[in-house]
Order: structure tokens, then C-alpha cells, then sequence
């Protein structure tokens, strides 16, 4: 085994590998994706070099060259071709993973697209960056949200456990035959890619466990099993074939709900609700939604509020597709006051308020009692929110809750006039 | 605002892609706005699925005229992908008569698919109707058969040959169903052209030598019965679309796509060396190698490119005759190999009489 990897992670990922017990590392979220690849064993992966993404390619080259995995790795000539590649890949059996960020997943889109039409269960990491122009590596979430429509899963994840958790999972979800989807796992660039935490690596027995192999049955492109994919068929079959997909998604729910469940068994760490995490929502009269490691800085502000008497709590919104709407209207549509803060924009859209607040307007419009609803825009491309900010933005929705209305329903937090 | 009972004519015009594309398209909009010139309100639309920009493919354009009306009695005749029924179809090139695959296929269609009872079959062609009967196929109800003489009207991807058919089959419809388009619209759109004294006389010399008709009765023509392809429910289909392949030497009995032709390759097996070229460059892989080691074509997947005519390296041997030389069609075709085997001397008799008649030939130019 290599000397690049320190003796000591050398000696705990030799462990994981050989024996049954979890040992803890630490690493930046995009290590702990790559820990998990190396445990779900893939096959190939296709890389190509754009921030804040490409920690995970830089470990994963470094995991192969140390000898930890055994898997194909191939240097894409630009984005497009790394998707591309992954998608033959996994049409002819091979479990892939691929990852992007910003402009550089878009640059993929036309390749993004047929991966979940074509039914192909691709691992994604989007490091969330802003996209161009103007330029920026920090973090906005509108690359991800740009695939909302097309049939991936999408998940956010807040901490470097939950990325490498996650990412087990997310193999099990997509490779389930009654899913059979790519999942895109979303990373705030920089606040989780780039900042190191402590996590448990468990051992690859465990996973072996949890997640069977890779199986296209009928599918598999192969010399022995003669199949046409990705045909030309116009109006005649695309409705049947965009149904095919309507129905995958709704599966996913329950998929989605085995898998942590499962989860819980066989490694010990139970999320609860797979779709969401609530935080002191109970007997909340404002709460705040957002999604990644925005909940750090919210969850902070949740604490010094309710330590002074303020009835406010969390919700943060884990899987964005399928969407949770059930748990949505649950935990929401008792509190006075919901703000949602979104580190997206969607301009022009029905209350030029972002991606997030609008989907959770559009999902409590079926709750019994529709809450008062606030928009922050905050955060983009890479701002920091504060748990000072989360807390002044609470202030805000309190004084809303008291006075029973709202006075500006989209507020671009921090923008400078 | 009531609504009127109100006449609505649709008309079909069938067609070659590329070569009549334009041809079509001039004619479909020469008569919406003849139509509108004699106060009718009129549309145009393709059958988008033809793709009219692939070599010889079937293709359709429609016209609806509604009798004065006003605009939006259209409405409910616009944004489809075709009409539930046509009043007259004009067919461009009478070797269309031997079937219609459009690019999204559907199976072979009969030329008068659309067709309302009674309706009119408007043919462009130097044939007589009764020599035309022998190309299409037997319906349950009555039609009319009409031609319009003339060439085959030959244009290429970009250029229109202002060749007089448009104005002539402009002429044919005033005359046989002027309910729909009277002499007087044709006359006032065509003036409003150039040249229009050429164009008018052109309508006008279709309008009166008219008309070679034929009323074909119920029963009358080849015996075809057209099945449309199965459509599968999504519960059907395997995940993805994926579809089961062809195996090596397998043909795709759902896309044969033969009726793309106007003219098909001839063989003189007896003058073949056997030098495999026409297989090699054949771009629908049509030929197939016979155990004798003769390429031999598979007429129902010929697109009537003649490539294999063009390459052929050996004079008068590969040739490049007309469609409406041979009784067949609707994907029946002649197996050349087999009637050469059969009898040598009837074939090589049966090829001396197409050579004056081939279009290519390979090595000798006509």
C-alpha cells in the first residue's frame, strides 16, 4: 500500500476494507464521498477538473493509485464526455460515478438527460457553484435545480457523514429495478466540500450487505443479449416512455424509505425521515426550510432563540426529487410563519422568490391550514449566512407571525442597495 | 357569436422528400392562397413525422379550406399532426401509388388511406387510370381516380423545377372539384405571380385537355390489407425504451421503408463478377450475398439511391429502372436472384427490354 495516504488513514482504511468494524477519519465532505465509492466498489468513473467537485476525483485517483480500489478511471476530454462515458458505462453493467459543478454540469446537460431517460442508475456529486456569469466558485444551488424536471433524484447532504451515508444509499436507490434512475447528491461547494470534518468510514463488509450488485437484467448491453437502446420514436412512444419515468419517481419514495431503514439495521446510524430533517419544529410558530449546510448556521439560530422563549425551529429538506410533500405539509402547516431561505433564484417565477420557496408554496397549497410564507434569498455565490444572519431573517418572520401578515414576501438578504 | 354549419375541404398532397419537397410546398401554399383570393379562410401543415428531408421518403402536406368562414372555424384543424380524413388526394408521382412508409413508420399505408368515401385521387402521371388500378390497392368504399399528365416532377434538396405541375394540378382540382377550388381563384393567384400568362395558360390547358377519369368501385385493385403497427403501453415497453435487437444478417421487419424508391436497381447476374462493391456501398445494407456468391437485392429495404449502379465496375450491369416497370409493391417485391435462377434466358430477355429504360447504368452513362 501506498505512502500517500498517511499511516494512520492507511492502517483505518486497510481495516474498513478487511474487517467488520467502522473507524473514523478526517476529511473534507468530497474524502468521504470517495471513501464511500471505494466501499460500493465501482467500476468506472470519468473525471474531469472543475472546483469545488474535483476534491472527489483527486481522492478517487489517489484511492486507485494506493491500491484501495479496483476501478476504471477515465479522463474525460470536457464534462460531456465524462457523462457520456459513465452513461455507456452503466448500459453495458459497469457501476459508475461521475460528478460535476457549476457551468461544468451544464456543459453535460445533453448528456444528463438521456441518463435518466434512458433508465441508467449513474452516481452524481454536484459540488454547488455559482453559475457563470458573473464568475464564482462558491455556492449556489441553481446547477443541481437546473436537472429538477428530467427524472434525476436529487439529494442534498450537510455533513461529510451524511455525504459518504448518502452516497451508499444513493446506489442502493437509483440500481433498484423499480427505480432504476441516476441520483445527483448536491454539496454546498466550498462549506462542505472544502472544510474538513470527522467521520466513520464503515467496514465494506457491512455495505456488501446493504447493497446488492449491480443488475440491468434484460438491459445489459451485451454481444449475448441483443438490445436497441435510446431509439428514435417520436409521438408514438414518448408519452409511454416519459410515464415510464413519472412512475420510477413515485417509486422512489418508497425505495427511498427501505433503503434507511435498511440503512438503520445493518449500520447503526438512523436519520429518521429519509426525505427531511426536522429540527424543534414541534410547537414551532415559525420555521425556517433550506437545504445543505445552510442548516449550521439556521440551527444555531433555532438554539439562541428558543433558549430565550421564541418558538421557532428547522427544516431542512434532504431529497429535493422525489420532493417530500407529505412531510412538507406535516411539519409545516402548523407554524404561523414558514420562511424559506433559498441559495438559488428563479426570476421571473410566480413570486420572483427562488426554486425552493416556490416548490413548498405550491406543496402547502394542499395543506388544511396554509401557513404566512417568506422568502430569503441569501447566501449566493458563496456568501456566508451567519448564524447572526438566520437570526436576524427569524426576527423578521416573528415580527410577521405577530402582526398575522406578511409586509414583503421575497427578501434578498444582505444584497447591498 | 353562432356557430354555422360550415364546408371544410381537406386536401392531401403526397409526395417524394427532398425531390418534391418544394413542389409540395408551393402547391400547399398556392392553394391556401388561391382559397383566400375567392374569400375562402385556408391553412397549410407537413406531417412532421415524414421528414421530408430524406431522400424519396413518402411525405405528406395538408390544406384545409373552409367555404366562408371565418378564421378560427380553422382552429380545430390546426396544431395536428394529420386529418382524420381527406376530401382529395394528390399524389406527385404515381410510383407513390405502390405504398406510403412514412419516416416514423407506420406500416405500409395504401395510397388512399385518408381517402373519404367518394372521394378524388388525384394522380400526376403519363398513365392511363386503368394501367394505375394495377398499383393500388382494393378499399371498401368508392373513389375517383384522376390524372393529371405529366412527367415525374424532379427537384433536389434545394431547388423548385418550375416545371408547370403545380399550375397544372391547380387546374385539375378547379376542374374536378371546383366546390373546393374554383378556375377563378387559381386564375387570380396565379396572376399574381410571375409570368403569370404562362402559369394561367398552364392551369388552363390542364382545366380543359382534363380529364382522364376512373370511378373505382368497391373491391376494385390489388388485394392489400393495410395493419398498422402494434403500439405498446408504457407497462409493455422495456425500461427505457429499449428495444430487442437485430441479430447478425437479421432485417428490421418494422422499418422496411422500400417505398422510398421512384427506381431500383436490376441486376444482369450473368455479367456479375462477383466483386462485392454494390454490397459495400449499398447505405441500407439491401444486398444480400447468395450462396453462389451473387449479390442479390432485398427490394422491400431499397431506398433507390443507386449507389450500387454507380459503383458497379462492370458495364450494363447493375441498372436503374423505373418503378412502374414492375407489378409489385405494397412489400412484395421481385426476387431478381431467384427469377434469374429460375430461368436464365427469360431474365436475360426480361433485362434487355429494361436497359433502354434504366435511368443509371452503371459504368455507361445514358
Amino acid at each position: 500500500m501506498g505512502m500517500a495516504v498517511s499511516a494512520l488513514e492507511a492502517k483505518r482504511l486497510e481495516a474498513v476494507l478487511k474487517g467488520d468494524e467502522e473507524v473514523e477519519v478526517v476529511g473534507t465532505g468530497t474524502d468521504a464521498v470517495a471513501y464511500a465509492l471505494m466501499l460500493v466498489d465501482i467500476d468506472v468513473t470519468a473525471a474531469y477538473p472543475i472546483r469545488p467537485y474535483s476534491g472527489v476525483m483527486e481522492r478517487v485517483a489517489r484511492l486507485i493509485a494506493d491500491g484501495y480500489l479496483k476501478a476504471e478511471y477515465i479522463v474525460a476530454a470536457h464534462e460531456h464526455d465524462q457523462f457520456e462515458i459513465v452513461k455507456h458505462a452503466s448500459a453495458v453493467g459497469a457501476r459508475t460515478f461521475v460528478g460535476s459543478s457549476g457551468v461544468g454540469w451544464l456543459l453535460a446537460i445533453e448528456a444528463i438527460v438521456p441518463i435518466s431517460m434512458d433508465r441508467y442508475p449513474v452516481v452524481a456529486l454536484i459540488g454547488n457553484r455559482a453559475l457563470d456569469d458573473p464568475g464564482a466558485y462558491g455556492v449556489e444551488h441553481n446547477d443541481a435545480l437546473m436537472v429538477r424536471d428530467v427524472g434525476w433524484l436529487l439529494v442534498w447532504v450537510d455533513t461529510a457523514q451524511e455525504a459518504l451515508d448518502t452516497t451508499l444509499i444513493a446506489y442502493r436507490v437509483a440500481e433498484d429495478p423499480r427505480v432504476m434512475l441516476p441520483v445527483g447528491i448536491s454539496m454546498d461547494g466550498a462549506f462542505l466540500t472544502h472544510s474538513e470534518h470527522v467521520f466513520k468510514i464503515p467496514p465494506k463488509s457491512k455495505v456488501q450487505k446493504f447493497l446488492p450488485p449491480y443488475d440491468l437484467g434484460n438491459r445489459r448491453l451485451h454481444p449475448s443479449n441483443v438490445i436497441s437502446v435510446a431509439p428514435q420514436v417520436n409521438e408514438d412512444w414518448v408519452m409511454e416512455l416519459r410515464k415510464q419515468v413519472d412512475e420510477a419517481m413515485k417509486n422512489a419514495r418508497k425505495v427511498i424509505e427501505e433503503a434507511y431503514r435498511d440503512f438503520a439495521k445493518i449500520f447503526g446510524r438512523d436519520y429518521g425521515n429519509p426525505f427531511v430533517e426536522p429540527y424543534m419544529v414541534e410547537d414551532a410558530d415559525v420555521i425556517m426550510v433550506g437545504m445543505g449546510t445552510v442548516s449550521k448556521p439556521i440551527k444555531e439560530a433555532v438554539r439562541r432563540l428558543r433558549a430565550r422563549g421564541e418558538r421557532v425551529g428547522f427544516l431542512r429538506i434532504r431529497w429535493f426529487r422525489p420532493f417530500p410533500t407529505e412531510d412538507v405539509i406535516r411539519y409545516l402547516s402548523g407554524a404561523r410563519v414558514v420562511a424559506v431561505v433559498d441559495r438559488d433564484y428563479s426570476f421571473g417565477s410566480p413570486f420572483d422568490g427562488g426554486v425552493l420557496y416556490t416548490e413548498i408554496r405550491s406543496a402547502l397549497y394542499e395543506a388544511e391550514h396554509r401557513p404566512l410564507m417568506i422568502n430569503f434569498i441569501g447566501g449566493l455565490g458563496g456568501r456566508e449566512i451567519t448564524y447572526n444572519d438566520a437570526i436576524n431573517m427569524f426576527n423578521i418572520a416573528l415580527d410577521a407571525a405577530r402582526k398575522g401578515r406578511v409586509e414583503q414576501r421575497v427578501i434578498w438578504y444582505g444584497v447591498r442597495e | 357569436m353562432s356557430v354555422q354549419e360550415t364546408n371544410i375541404y381537406t386536401l392531401e398532397i403526397i409526395y417524394r422528400g427532398v425531390h418534391q419537397r418544394h413542389l409540395a410546398r408551393n402547391l400547399a401554399r398556392g392553394i391556401v392562397y388561391a382559397a383566400r383570393m375567392e374569400g375562402s379562410v385556408a391553412l397549410s401543415y407537413q406531417r412532421y413525422g415524414d421528414d421530408p428531408e430524406r431522400d424519396g421518403v413518402p411525405a405528406k402536406y395538408f390544406v384545409v379550406i373552409a367555404k366562408g368562414a371565418s378564421e378560427e372555424v380553422l382552429d380545430a384543424e390546426a396544431a395536428r399532426v394529420e386529418p382524420d380524413y381527406v376530401d382529395i388526394s394528390i399524389v406527385l408521382d404515381d410510383s407513390i401509388l405502390k405504398g406510403i412508409e412514412s419516416w416514423a413508420w407506420q406500416g405500409i399505408q395504401p395510397v388512399h388511406l385518408k381517402l373519404r368515401a367518394n372521394g378524388l385521387l388525384i394522380v400526376v402521371s403519363r398513365r392511363s387510370p386503368e394501367e394505375l388500378l394495377k398499383y393500388i390497392p382494393a378499399r371498401d368504399t368508392p373513389y375517383t381516380l384522376v390524372v393529371v399528365q405529366g412527367d415525374r416532377s424532379i427537384g433536389d434538396f434545394w431547388t423548385f423545377p418550375d416545371d408547370g405541375t403545380l399550375e397544372r394540378v391547380m387546374g385539375a382540382i378547379a376542374r374536378v372539384a371546383p366546390n373546393v377550388l374554383s378556375l377563378e381563384g387559381v386564375k387570380k393567384y396565379l396572376s399574381s405571380l410571375d409570368k403569370p400568362e404562362v402559369r394561367v395558360n398552364r392551369a388552363l390547358e390542364a382545366y380543359q385537355s382534363l380529364i382522364k377519369m376512373r370511378d373505382v368501385k368497391p373491391g376494385e385493385g390489388l388485394p392489400y390489407k393495410y395493419e398498422p403497427p402494434h403500439l405498446p403501453g408504457w407497462k409493455d415497453m422495456m425500461i427505457g425504451g429499449a428495444i430487442p435487437g437485430l441479430r447478425p444478417n437479421q432485417r428490421n421487419p418494422y422499418f422496411t421503408g422500400g417505398t422510398a424508391k421512384h427506381y431500383r436497381p436490376v441486376i444482369n447476374f450473368d455479367k456479375c463478377i462477383k466483386c462485392s462493391l454494390c454490397w459495400v456501398y449499398c447505405p441500407d445494407s439491401v444486398f444480400e450475398i447468395t450462396p453462389d456468391g451473387y449479390f442479390n437485392p432485398v427490394l422491400a429495404y431499397c431506398k433507390g439511391c443507386g449507389i450500387c449502379a454507380e459503383v458497379c465496375p462492370v458495364p450494363d450491369t447493375i441498372i436503374m429502372v423505373d418503378e412502374m416497370e414492375f407489378e409489385d409493391g405494397y412489400g412484395k417485391y421481385i426476387d431478381e436472384y431467384r427469377y434469374w435462377k429460375e430461368n436464365r434466358e427469360a431474365y436475360r430477355r426480361w433485362f434487355e427490354s429494361l436497359l433502354p429504360k434504366a435511368q443509371v447504368i452503371s459504368v455507361r452513362k445514358r
